[in-house]
């Protein structure tokens, strides 16, 4: 057996690299057209009639069952076909042209279940309060519910972007030459030696590139969460769980508010009632968040 | 463009027999999981810098790297490493490459899968209040007897629809075993495409069965979980008390009729 040769990485990733343009570009058009089918599809579920509604929700189920893989050979030698039957010929077209349309079709149905439940996540109140104080109803979206809705689609959002970018890595299998076309020229170049040190260049690319675009959205995130309370910051925070499982009283803030009191009067009634409402409130947000995330839980792959 | 309706259906025929390739792909790929993802959430959850570091950096791997890289890196290292083991190091005769290869099929997706469900088992574990806990304790069970008996229960139940997320995504998975000369339903339809390049029908082929079997799967995880979250509902729905009150009624009638 071939010795492994750790430095054949570093030499076969400069060779990569550059390519991870190709895969960014198919990602932009892919978010671009999917993102524009996704609204569609979501306007559909949300305010069409119940054929609009069917159509839409059946074509998201249709669309989840369906391996990437599977849609992309139905496009890649479908698409020419039915496009030549109207007298368009497509066959020189740019691989990336197909695999977009591919991912177009998935990001797409991805996408609309984000923007549903980025929708369906903001209190109906909100927008009422907004249409109450003389805002007209694009000013009450654009300038309520849409910075509401964005912080709360926004980690779905990236589960789909690193979703499609692992599986946009398939398009090799139609020729199209990104990071992971390239990796396997270069394995085919070598004559299949190295594959195992090209292979992980490649991981390291997918990897770095998968926490980038993680971290960009943590940092998003945060900026669009600078309107909330600090409560409901706490909330929609990850808590550790042996102190919320061990010590779940802190939780409520209740046990605090009485260790600060100094004496009787401090646990008056109002300062209960306020520490109760406040946990209930906590516990409303819980529920709420828990159900975004139930929601969305689908793309969790 | 023409579509042979008569090729569709004889690749339809054979790609039915690689249904229970793709079956016990997905299935014991999910027995193997399983345990092995629930207590990764556990040792996630214990506050111990180590074991969740480490559980952490396999989880960012395996969810930051395409499947399908993860496949061909296993399928290139797997075989020819165990092939060095057992020549080299063990001094046996025993051939690897004699077998099947979907033993790599369910190493490369039980690594992805273990990832994938040892975060759908800990946000569970976390969605179960802490006062279950609490109120476990307060009648005298140990801590270990809460978790057995209380937490884990409830946390399973509220894992399901999430468990039923991932086996649909392993399911679209098993697609590409093909790689592994896995001989699934995406290989055999494949095989019967090649003869008369007839690859839009051998596709289509595919997809409908696909859309068929993950419409099995979901229901059946509709169906566990109705079954299995049976204790949250109230104990007496207005329907239910509806029908308490014609039993008694019933019941009424015939002890009056029996009297008589």
């Amino acid at each position: 057996m071939r010795p492994f040769k750790p430095t054949f990485i570093f030499e076969v990733l400069p060779q990569i690299l550059p390519y991870t343009l190709v895969t960014l570009g198919i990602m932009l058009g892919t978010v671009f057209f999917g993102g524009l089918l996704g609204l569609l599809l979501a306007a559909g579920k949300l305010k069409g009639g119940r054929v609009l509604r069917g159509l839409a929700s059946a074509y998201t189920y249709f669309i989840r069952c369906v391996p990437s893989i599977v849609m992309l050979f139905i496009i890649y030698y479908g698409l020419p076909e039915l496009l030549l039957s109207f007298g368009i010929n497509i066959n020189n077209a740019s691989k990336a042209v197909f695999v977009i349309t591919t991912f177009t079709f998935m990001f797409g149905a991805s996408m609309s279940e984000v923007f549903r439940s980025a929708y369906l996540a903001i209190d109906p109140g909100q927008s009422e309060a907004g249409l109450s104080i003389g805002l007209g109803r694009w000013q009450t979206f654009r300038r309520i519910i849409l910075p509401q809705a964005s912080a709360v689609a926004l980690p779905n959002f990236t589960n789909a972007l690193v979703n499609l970018m692992k599986e946009g890595t398939l398009a090799y299998t139609i020729g199209l030459i990104d990071i992971m076309g390239k990796g396997q020229l270069i394995i085919g170049l070598n004559h299949g030696s190295y594959a195992l040190e090209t292979y992980i260049a490649m991981f390291v690319v997918y990897w770095v590139l998968t926490l980038l675009i993680e971290a960009v959205s943590k940092r998003l995130e945060k900026h669009l969460l600078r309107g909330l309370r600090p409560h409901e910051e706490a909330v929609s925070k990850e808590k550790s769980v042996s102190e919320k499982i061990l010590y779940p009283i802190y939780e409520t803030g209740i046990l605090n508010k009485l260790k600060q009191s100094n004496g009787f009067f401090d646990v008056s009634m109002g300062k209960a009632r306020s520490a109760g409402s406040k946990s209930s409130e906590t516990e409303n947000d819980q529920n709420r968040f828990q159900r975004t995330q139930e929601d969305n839980s689908w793309k969790l792959n | 463009m023409e579509i042979e309706l008569g090729f569709m259906w004889e690749t339809f025929l054979v790609a039915l027999s690689g249904i229970p390739v793709t079956l016990q792909l997905t299935f014991v790929t999910l027995l193997i999981s399983i345990p092995l993802a629930f207590f990764m959430a556990l040792g996630k959850l214990v506050d111990h810098k180590v074991s969740s570091r480490i559980i952490g950096f396999y989880v960012s791997f395996v969810r930051g790297t395409p499947i399908v890289l993860q496949i061909l890196f296993f399928y290139s290292l797997l075989p020819t490493t165990l092939n060095y083991i057992f020549k080299n190091v063990l001094h046996t005769d025993y051939n690897v490459f004699s077998w099947n290869p979907i033993i790599y099929a369910y190493t490369v997706f039980s690594l992805n899968t273990i990832a994938v469900l040892s975060e759908v088992f800990r946000s569970a574990l976390l969605t179960v209040n802490a006062g279950q806990l609490e109120a476990a304790m307060s009648i005298g069970e140990t801590k270990f007897q809460a978790y057995t008996r209380i937490i884990i229960p409830q946390a399973l139940v509220a894992a399901l629809p999430n468990v039923g997320n991932t086996t649909v995504s392993l399911l679209k998975n098993t697609s590409l075993a093909y790689m592994m000369t896995v001989k699934d339903i995406t290989a055999l339809a494949k095989i019967e495409a090649a003869i008369g390049y007839n690859y839009i029908e051998a596709y289509l082929v595919i997809l409908m069965i696909y859309v068929l079997l993950c419409t099995v799967v979901q229901l059946l995880f509709r169906f566990a979980e109705n079954s299995l979250s049976v204790y949250k509902k109230r104990l007496t729905k207005p329907s239910d008390r509806r029908f308490n009150y014609i039993l008694s009624r019933a019941a009424a009638v015939s002890t009056l009729l029996r009297g008589v």
